[in-house]
């Protein structure tokens, strides 16, 4: 069972290191001397009966754990997709800014997370793509729905005269 | 020079024989009533929009007349610009593609801006969709689904042009997914 506390306002694993390595998430502070976990991955943790966060002795739920330390409005659906692509077996983990998650499966892909009725701009995608080519990622996006439904794009940057050959 | 009569949003070349050897030229416009041109040997008048118009306006392959004279290419662009939403940037995309040698099509009936041929209508269904988006507009995610299921839905693949202030352009492609 991995439990969980909070140090300095991060989520710090306390035990179930096994079982933390084995889902593949979480970052090691050597100035913690522990693996940090991201909002995500800890709400994935609890909402999968995996291991508990303990504050002052006190259990917290799912909901005790947004209402307290959510600081993103893109916190709620990167659970949503993180636990999406690990229903789907892939070994999803908190990315490398608020809305991104990343995970290997034939590749390594960086998701942009984002949602209906929450506007982005064409430079953000622009951006992103560029951001993850060179960090050695695909670049995809993932769209919640009103109903927490979630729908993938893979982004390619092409040029106009690469057009001529069938992009499939 | 093929004269072409500017006509509300449209330009119209009356001549026939004119019409014929615009639209054979790359499928430029639409012939008067026929839905789904896909052969050259048209028989009507031909029907261009703005931006087709600019851009043998530009080439030199067409000249506008208005109101009993004929305009200038300064003066053509000011109308566009006044009459078509968007047509800067809209025009820009479109020239660009003109110029790779693809046919550029009005996308509107697949919610897109241009249907873009590598070879011809008639011979292929258009492979992409492409809509125009200034840089810093807002774009809904929940839009991308929609723009991203109807073009999947015809085998097409959706593209979003990025038009940047100094007129660069960046092309993403969007390919449905499954992880």
């Amino acid at each position: 069972m991995i439990v969980i506390t909070v140090k300095d306002g991060k989520f710090v694993v306390s035990s179930g290191f096994s079982e933390v390595k084995e889902l593949s998430i979480g970052n090691y502070v050597k100035s913690l001397g522990s693996v940090v976990l991201d909002i995500s991955e800890v709400a994935y943790i609890i909402y999968k009966g995996l291991g508990k966060l303990m504050i002052d002795s006190e259990e917290l739920s799912l909901d005790d754990l947004f209402t307290r330390y959510s600081k993103s409005p893109n916190d709620w659906i990167k659970f949503v997709v993180l636990h999406d692509l690990r229903e789907r077996g892939r070994k999803a983990r908190a990315g490398f800014s608020d809305n991104s998650l990343i995970y290997e499966y034939n590749g390594k892909y960086l998701v942009y997370v984002c949602e209906e009725n929450s506007p982005i701009t064409p430079n953000d995608l622009v951006s992103w793509v560029s951001s993850a080519l060179s960090k050695g990622y695909q670049p995809l996006i993932a769209v919640v729905d009103a109903h927490g439904d979630v729908t993938y794009y893979e982004l390619l940057n092409v040029r106009a005269h690469e057009l001529k050959e069938v992009i499939v | 020079m093929v004269k072409a009569q500017l006509v509300g949003s449209k330009l119209i070349v009356f001549d026939v024989n004119d019409a014929r050897r615009i639209f054979s030229q790359g499928f430029f416009g639409k012939p008067l009533g026929v839905k789904k041109p896909k052969d050259t040997d048209i028989s009507s008048p031909l029907e261009l929009s703005l931006i087709e118009g600019m851009y043998l306006l530009e080439n030199k392959v067409i000249s506008v007349e208005y109101m009993g004279r004929e305009l200038s290419i300064d003066e053509f662009k000011g109308i566009a610009i006044s009459r078509v939403d968007n047509f800067e940037d809209l025009y820009l995309v479109y020239k660009e593609l003109r110029k790779e040698g693809f046919i550029v099509r009005s996308g509107l009936k697949y919610g897109a801006d241009f249907a873009v041929y590598r070879l011809r209508p008639g011979l292929e269904h258009a492979p992409y969709l492409i809509k125009v988006i200034k840089f810093n507009s807002n774009i809904d995610p929940g839009d991308l689904i929609g723009w991203g299921r109807l073009s999947h839905s015809v085998r097409k693949k959706l593209i979003i042009a990025v038009i940047y202030p100094d007129k660069e352009v960046s092309y993403i492609m969007f390919k449905w997914f499954k992880p």
